[in-house]
């Protein structure tokens, strides 16, 4: 062991010691490439949001399901790009204010989002998974009461939240997306 | 004590979920309550109608819900089942308005139906209580507590240290989903064993539950040769899947021929299997059966499903008073259980 490593082990400052506390730096946890098509997404926007981790050729339905109209809205996309945590994923950005988290949180779980302003990603927002979704998913459960009366809600409720499963509120079928 | 039952006046039973284990087993004690006091119960629900709604023939569970009332001293309206019994969605009235009606004159409401998640429906209508009394392959929270009632009877009024061996159509059975689920929360150190072929295993989630349960295991096996003399409870199911409740016929049909080839030795509760068996087992089955019991099991000690059908009148009286608020005031339930040591812990 080199004496440069021992003291850059040694040299763990406590934390009362330090001045100030640096500006955390987004971490997406992609690959380097991918790094970089986020930042040159976040360029281009201007403003808005960039997710990574989308899987991979999901991005239009995920843009769907986000009730984002690409005729409507800028955005950029790249799509089945290799990545070391998924093996292929998609990258995209929207230049909107607001973007509906639940639903990023529950169509693509383990997607990362982050806030784009002054063209670049400022922070990172947590999806949470929604407790109840109401008639975003329908259920396909053929002997499901929801079928024969159709005045009901379709609502789904998170079942386990570890595993990000949804169960109908009516009959107990899995969600299916 | 009876404070846990009196927070479910006016409220329903869709799935037991929705009920606390405490208040699972107060129920089971009233049950064994209403049991031993027939003439103390005999008027508590005087002067109030029970309507029964069945879009499903089961006769066996309507006259259990009919009798219960009537042993309480309260009145029946038993509604057309048959006419009801249609999804032509232009000449049927929704589940919610015929509901919403019905809780306008009647005092509490039971309901059969195919639908899965109709007993939510009709109780998210309904201003009077609503008993689940199957929604399809989905829930039949009676019949658990029928269950859990002969369980605690049979083995003196503990739910612990017990092997229970399922057997049958496991995949399919949603009363050993709900037994086996229910006793996770309400039993102590029970060791399961399930008996089914490949096809028929007990679903992963039952199974995931029982594994995050502290003091419960399991093993599956596909005999009940081998197994039989390790259990101290039985609890036998049908071979035709739940969810399709094939009726009359149908159900003849199908346990004769495809089912009765296919139901091996390996799966039947014979007189000879059970030489082997402990001569405290309880043999318990929801019915109606198929082949997987032998009738010359039926003069067995052991045989426990008749049993269940008469404790299954006790738990309906027992929730009936309890949803209407009816209970009894001689209920002292530190004695119910007394004879054989209470199993709550609390
Ligand atoms: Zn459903």
């Amino acid at each position: 062991m080199s004496m440069s490593e021992l003291n850059t082990s040694a040299a763990i400052t406590p934390a009362a010691a330090s001045p100030v506390v640096a500006a955390t730096p987004v971490t997406t946890g992609a690959d380097e490439v991918n790094d970089l098509i986020l930042t040159r997404l976040a360029a281009v926007l201007g403003r808005g949001y960039v997710i990574e981790h989308v899987p991979a050729g999901g991005s239009l339905s995920l843009l769907n399901y986000l009730k984002i109209d690409p005729s409507e809205e800028t955005v950029v996309i790249a799509t089945n790009v290799a990545s070391r945590a998924a093996g292929h994923e998609d990258l995209l950005g929207v230049r909107v204010d607001e973007i509906d988290t639940d639903m990023l949180a529950l169509f693509a779980p383990h997607a990362i989002i982050a806030r784009v302003e002054e063209g670049k990603p400022v922070r990172t927002v947590d999806p949470v998974l929604p407790a109840r979704v109401v008639n975003t998913i329908r259920c396909v459960n053929p002997r499901c009461v929801t079928q024969t009366e159709p005045y009901l809600d379709q609502v789904f409720v998170l079942a386990d939240k570890n595993l990000g499963e949804y169960r109908c509120e009516y009959c107990s079928a899995a969600a299916q997306f | 004590m009876a404070q846990q039952l009196e927070q479910l006046k006016g409220s329903h039973l869709v799935s037991l979920d929705e009920w606390s284990a405490e208040q699972i087993l107060h129920l089971l004690r009233l049950a064994e309550w209403m049991r031993t006091h027939r003439d103390d119960a005999s008027q508590l629900a005087a002067g109030s109608v029970m309507a029964t709604l069945f879009y499903q023939p089961s006769t066996r569970t309507r006259l259990s819900f009919e009798t219960a009332m009537l042993r309480l001293g309260g009145h029946v309206a038993e509604y057309e089942g048959r006419s009801l019994d249609t999804d032509d969605l232009v000449f049927r009235e929704t589940i919610h308005d015929l509901i919403r009606s019905l809780s306008q004159i009647d005092d509490i409401i039971v309901i059969r139906h195919p639908r899965e998640g109709s007993a939510l429906v009709a109780a998210r209508a309904s201003d009077v209580p609503v008993i689940n009394a199957g929604d399809g392959g989905h829930l039949h929270p009676t019949q658990t507590l029928a269950d859990l009632a002969t369980l605690l009877r049979l083995k003196g009024g503990k739910l612990r240290n017990l092997t229970i061996g399922l057997c049958g159509n496991l995949a399919a059975s949603r009363t050993a989903h709900s037994l086996v689920t229910t006793l996770c929360r309400l039993g102590h150190n029970l060791h399961f064993v399930l008996v089914s072929t490949r096809q028929n295993r007990m679903p992963d989630w039952v199974l995931a539950r029982l594994d995050r349960t502290p003091g419960f295991s399991y093993e599956e096996v596909d005999s009940l040769r081998p197994v039989i003399s390790s259990l101290d409870v039985l609890y036998m199911t049908s071979f035709y899947p739940t969810q399709v409740e094939p009726t009359g016929q149908a159900r003849q049909a199908s346990n004769s021929t495809a089912n009765g080839k296919r139901l091996s030795r390996d799966y039947r509760v014979t007189p000879e299997l059970l030489r082997a068996a402990k001569p405290d087992l309880a043999i318990l089955h929801p019915l109606p059966r198929g082949l997987e019991i032998d009738r010359a099991v039926d003069d067995d000690p052991r045989a426990a499903y008749f049993t269940q059908i008469s404790l299954g009148v006790d738990v309906r009286m027992a929730l009936i008073a309890t949803l209407l608020g009816k209970l009894p005031q001689q209920f002292d339930e530190s004695v119910v259980f007394a004879e054989q040591g209470s199993d709550v812990d609390e």
